[in-house]
């Protein structure tokens, strides 16, 4: 047991000596950004160096250990596929896509005035199913393969780049909302004694105050910082995410992971109102409407406890408040300083579907390839 | 939208909280070897410095008094285990059925600095064998996450 456990570590030493080789082939595209290149090396120097260190302590010759050793080698394997996954299959994979990507958010960060921090690397191994995702801890935004041809899904990577201004300034976004959400918990949870309800209700308000404190909170903020950068786009897009999941009967589900759709299209609509889009609102809930009504999804019991608006509401203005206070510019503002910034680029895609559908493939297609070139 | 955000967060808390648990009671197993004079010489290398014992000593109080507030309390507040996994956990954690009379008296010897006896390793163990578990499966839906 103990040279096979001790075998297992080298093993694990030497597919990270290979990893690193790799990484320093000439095959590495020169455009990759060099501190991200540098950072993934340097993690799996760190990991090379941890394998050493336990190989050498003696820890692994002790019987005893074993079991604790043995989470150590799975602790490991897991930190080397993480790296794989996200760092590395990122760097081995950076071609033409990323490349046009890098340009495209560099001008985002521009227009958007967000000079706190670095554009990310944006790359295009996720797929259709996965769609948008971002690794806050390794700066990464991942799109699915070929949404460089598509601007209907790219309100969503104002969302992704949400959650990398989120975890640098989540305190100036979210402001005292975690305060408010639980006194709001605790008055339910008194509620609940005094006026003898149901007492599995105490268990449900506190399930939906971990969720709130620890997920909701930031998912709504990311919605809203997205809606604030690229205004009413970002409502019809998310529109477009709702209606996949009126499929599953979802709309008004919440999950430990996600608010519900519903909740989080009234918060998007909030802002819009105060962002001054008062018109597209009308039209956005207007079109809401008919799609609750249409889809007919069942509404979960206490829903109204689960998202109140005053709640939704409170945010939205903590939000708004803290997206000025990291100096970021509205929708109307980049208007107003470029004309034709790539958000309102992504509403004229969004008003020329409504418009002239026939047209929009041609029209999308000569859109993408003006962009491309003022890029050049 | 994807889960990854979300994901990689409660993740990168949970593999924090399984390598300070287990180096902890990896650390308290070493003590207990060391009260036998026959290990020292076989294992040449057996030692633990006072900085180690205080470290896992205060780790293992915190984690062993969260554990007893989310069985006892209803807890779901916590600081070791995040909050998507949180109601798993307690549910793995009851499928121990002398965990919750254990408990008292393993936060007394660990805070107390009271010789650890092998049937509370074992019950260290366990409690590793929740979290080792806890956090592969995370682990595995962050990947899925990612696709």
């Amino acid at each position: 047991m103990i040279s096979f456990l001790k075998g297992l570590f080298f093993d694990q030493a030497s597919k990270i000596s290979k990893m690193m080789e790799e990484l320093d082939a000439s095959t590495i595209s020169p455009e990759i950004d060099e501190p991200f290149l540098q950072k993934t090396k340097d993690l799996l120097h760190e990991l090379f160096q941890e394998i050493q260190h336990l190989i050498s302590s003696g820890d692994l010759d002790i019987e005893s250990l074993a079991s604790n050793n043995i989470i150590r080698y799975n602790t490991i394997h897991e930190k080397i596929l993480n790296i794989e996954l996200f760092r590395f299959l990122v760097i081995i994979n950076y071609d033409e896509a990323e490349v046009y990507f890098k340009k495209k958010i560099t001008k985002i960060y521009d227009e958007i005035n967000c000079f706190f921090q670095n554009p990310p690397i944006i790359t295009t191994i996720s797929n259709s199913d996965d769609y948008f995702w971002a690794f806050p801890g390794y700066d990464i935004i991942a799109v699915p393969n070929g949404e460089q041809r598509n601007l209907l899904n790219l309100p969503d990577l104002y969302h992704e780049m949400g959650h990398l201004f989120f975890s640098q300034y989540e305190k100036f976004l979210i402001g005292k909302i975690n305060r408010s959400i639980e006194a709001f918990y605790n008055r339910e949870i008194i509620r609940v004694d005094s006026e003898q309800r149901a007492q599995t209700l105490k268990t449900f308000y506190r399930e939906k105050l971990v969720r709130w404190a620890s997920v909701w909170v930031m998912e709504f903020s990311c919605d809203l910082i997205a809606t604030y950068l690229v205004g009413p786009a970002y409502a019809w897009t998310n529109l477009k995410i709702c209606t996949l999941s009126s499929g599953h009967s979802s709309i008004y589900n919440d999950s430990a992971k996600h608010p519900s759709d519903e909740a989080r299209m009234r918060a998007i609509c909030y802002l819009l109102n105060k962002m001054g889009h008062t018109a597209e609102v009308i039209e956005i809930n207007a079109s809401w409407d008919r799609f609750l009504k249409a889809t007919n999804n069942p509404i979960p019991a206490n829903y109204a406890d689960i998202f109140p608006q005053d709640l939704l509401n409170e945010l939205a203005e903590n939000v708004f408040e803290g997206c000025k206070k990291i100096d970021l510019r509205t929708y109307a503002d980049q208007i107003a300083k470029y004309d034709q910034p790539i958000s309102r680029v992504l509403n004229d895609a969004w008003t020329k579907l409504f418009t002239s559908p026939d047209d929009f493939a041609t029209w999308e297609r000569s859109k993408i390839e003006e962009i491309n070139t003022l890029l050049r | 939208m994807s889960d990854v955000s979300i994901l990689s967060n409660q993740y990168n808390q949970l593999v924090a909280t399984s390598d300070k648990v287990n180096n902890s009671v990896i650390t308290f197993k070493k003590e207990h070897l060391l009260a036998d004079e026959s290990n020292r010489r076989k294992y040449p290398k057996l030692a633990v410095s006072a900085e180690e014992h205080a470290e896992a000593k205060k780790t293992l109080t915190a984690f062993l008094d969260n554990i007893k507030k989310i069985m006892d309390e209803n807890e779901l507040k916590s600081d070791f285990i995040p909050s998507l996994i949180i109601l798993d956990y307690k549910d793995r954690l009851s499928k121990y059925h002398d965990l919750n009379s254990a408990l008292p008296n393993l936060i007394n010897q660990v805070s107390n600095d009271k010789p650890i006896q092998s049937k509370d390793l074992i019950i260290l163990d366990d409690l590793l064998t929740v979290l080792d578990s806890e956090r592969s499966s995370l682990f595995r839906k962050l990947r899925k996450g990612r696709g």
